[in-house]
C-alpha cells in the first residue's frame, strides 16, 4: 500500500503551521543555559564585569586581554596618586610653570572645567589636596580626618580646574593649591572608551560594568538588557530596570569607599561647600546617555544634598535620578520612576529635576 | 479532497503539546542555581555545585573570604573589609545573583537556568 501524501489531506492552516511548530520546537530544545557570556577581571581598581550577547560567539580570551590593555593605561594615566602622566601634570600645574599637557589627560581637564561650570563648582576635581587630607589618596582609605584648623585653610582660597589657563595644548597652574583628581569622572570616560573598543573588536551587544557602574552597547534580540539594582543600606535587589542601547547607569554612595573614624563612617565624597564627606544622601544613580556626565552627574547629586538635588539635576540635563536618603527613604524624578520596578515595600517620593529650593542657573 | 482525519488531528495535537512543553520547560522564570562560580583577579574562575553543605576559604589579597554552601544557594560568610557588603549580599539562590569583595578582588555568582539579570548595578 502506498503512503498518502500529508499535504493534501491538510488544511491550509495546519501546512502553514506545521514548520512554525518545527521551528519552535527546535528553538526551544536549544536554549539550555543563559543567552549571554561574562568575563570577569579586576581593573581600574576595581572588579570589572562584562556581559557579552549572544552567548558562544564571542573570542573572551581576546576581548578579555584587549578591554585590560585598553583600562590598565587608561588607570594608569589617570591615577591621582601614583606616578604617571597626571601625577606629572599635578607637580607642574603646583610650580605654576607652563608645560605641554599630555594628551591623555587633556580631554579629562576640559571635560571637568565644563561639568565643573555647569555645576557651579559643586563637582570640582580640583581639590586632590583636600580629597588626599581625608585620607583618601591611598589603597586602602584611613584617618585621622584633617583638622579644623586645616580645613579652614584650605576651604579659605580652594582651587578650582577654572584656575588651570589654557593655550592650545600649553598649560599652566593657576593656584598653587590645585591638585586634579578625576575620581568622579574617570570611570565613565573608561567605560566609555571600553564600549568604542568592544565595538572595533566586533561586539555588537554589550554591558561594561566596572565596579558596579555600567553602559550598555546594542541589546538583545527581543529583550531589553535587565539590570538589577543592588540595595545600598541592606541585602539583595532594591530595584529592577529595563535598559535600552547606550544608555549608562552609574552611582555614587557613601558605601564605596572609606573608613570608620571614632564610631563614625568618613567616606569619600567631599562636598566642596562644607570640606566635609557629603551629607543627607546615602547613594546617588543617574540614567544617561552620556557615562561621563552620568558619572559626574552622580557625584554631584549626592554632593548637593535632599534639598538642592533636583536643581543640579536640571543644571546638568538629568531626567533619570534615584537617590537613597540617609534615612533610607528614596527619592527619584517621574521619569526615572517609569523605567524602575521596585522589589521592596519602601517609601519613595517623586520629585521633577528643576529649580526646587536649589540655585538657579546662571 | 479528504478532510482532516482522526490521525492527522492527534498527529497535530501531539505536535502542539510538545512544543508547548518544550518552552514551558524552556522559558519558565525562577529556575534555581546549580553552581556557583568563584572569580578572583588572576585566576581562572572555579566551580562549585550547589549540592551539598559545605564551608570553604578563598585566599585574596586582604585575607580569606569564607564561603558557605547549601544544596540550591550560597552566601558570602566573611570577608575583609570594614563595610561588609560581601556578606551583606546574603543568600545567592537566584541564577545570576551576585555577591563581590572588593578587598579580595573576588565575585560569587551562582548560574542556573533562567538568569534574572544581566548585569549588577551598585
Amino acid at each position: 500500500m502506498n503512503p498518502r501524501p500529508l499535504s493534501p489531506d491538510l488544511p491550509a492552516i495546519l501546512r502553514l503551521l506545521l514548520p512554525v511548530f518545527l521551528s519552535l520546537l527546535l528553538s526551544a530544545c536549544g536554549r539550555d543555559g543563559p543567552d549571554t557570556d561574562r568575563l570577569t577581571f579586576q581593573a581600574l581598581g576595581t572588579l570589572v564585569d562584562v556581559t557579552l550577547y549572544p552567548a558562544d560567539t564571542h573570542d573572551l580570551t581576546g576581548i578579555e586581554s584587549a578591554l585590560r590593555d585598553e583600562l590598565d593605561a587608561m588607570h594608569a594615566a589617570w591615577h591621582a596618586w601614583e606616578p604617571g602622566p597626571l601625577g606629572r601634570t599635578n607637580r607642574l600645574l603646583e610650580q605654576g610653570v607652563e608645560f605641554d599637557a599630555p594628551a591623555s589627560v587633556l580631554p579629562l581637564i576640559e571635560r571637568a572645567r565644563e561639568l565643573e561650570r555647569l555645576t557651579d563648582g559643586l563637582f570640582n576635581p580640583a581639590l586632590g589636596r583636600l580629597v588626599s587630607a581625608w585620607g583618601f589618596h591611598q589603597d586602602e582609605p584611613s584617618g585621622p580626618p584633617p583638622s579644623e584648623e586645616t580645613l579652614a585653610t584650605m576651604l579659605a582660597d580652594p582651587p578650582r580646574v577654572a584656575d588651570i589657563e589654557r593655550d592650545g595644548m600649553r598649560l599652566r597652574g593657576g593656584h598653587p593649591e590645585l591638585q586634579l583628581d578625576f575620581g568622579g569622572l574617570a570611570k565613565g570616560l573608561a567605560v566609555a572608551r571600553s564600549l568604542e573598543l568592544l565595538t572595533e573588536l566586533g561586539v555588537e551587544h554589550a554591558i561594561v560594568n566596572a565596579g558596579g557602574d555600567l553602559m550598555t552597547l546594542g541589546e538583545p534580540a527581543g529583550r531589553p538588557w535587565r539590570i538589577g539594582l543592588r540595595d545600598p543600606r541592606g541585602t539583595g535587589v532594591l530595584a529592577a530596570i529595563s535598559l535600552g542601547p547606550g544608555e549608562a547607569l552609574f552611582s555614587s554612595g557613601d558605601y564605596e569607599r572609606g573608613y570608620e573614624w571614632e564610631s563614625r563612617r568618613i567616606h569619600h565624597v567631599i562636598d566642596p561647600r562644607t570640606g566635609r564627606p557629603s551629607q543627607g544622601i546615602a547613594s546617588a544613580t543617574v540614567l544617561h546617555g552620556d557615562p561621563a556626565l552620568a558619572d559626574a552627574a552622580a557625584t554631584t547629586l549626592m554632593i548637593a544634598g535632599p534639598q538642592q538635588w533636583p536643581a543640579y539635576a536640571r543644571r546638568l540635563g538629568v531626567d533619570h535620578a534615584l537617590l537613597v536618603l540617609a534615612d533610607g527613604s528614596v527619592e527619584l524624578t517621574p521619569a526615572m520612576a517609569g523605567r524602575v520596578d521596585f522589589r521592596q515595600d519602601l517609601d519613595y517620593r517623586l520629585r521633577e529635576s528643576g529649580p526646587g529650593t536649589g540655585p538657579e542657573p546662571r | 479532497m479528504h478532510g482532516l482525519r482522526w490521525g492527522d488531528a492527534l498527529v497535530v495535537t501531539l505536535a502542539v503539546a510538545l512544543v508547548g512543553t518544550a518552552f514551558g520547560l524552556a522559558y519558565a522564570p525562577g529556575g534555581g542555581a546549580t553552581e556557583l562560580v568563584v572569580t578572583q583577579a588572576g585566576a581562572a574562575p572555579r566551580h562549585y555545585p550547589l549540592d551539598a553543605v559545605r564551608t570553604f576559604g578563598v585566599q585574596g589579597v586582604a585575607g580569606v573570604t569564607t564561603i558557605r554552601i547549601e544544596p540550591g544557594r550560597a552566601r558570602c560568610v566573611d570577608s575583609p573589609g570594614t563595610r561588609d557588603i560581601c556578606e551583606r549580599a546574603g543568600w545567592l539562590a537566584r541564577p545570576g545573583d551576585m555577591a563581590v569583595s572588593l578587598p579580595n578582588r573576588l565575585v560569587l555568582r551562582v548560574q542556573g537556568p533562567g538568569a534574572e539579570f544581566d548585569s549588577m548595578h551598585f
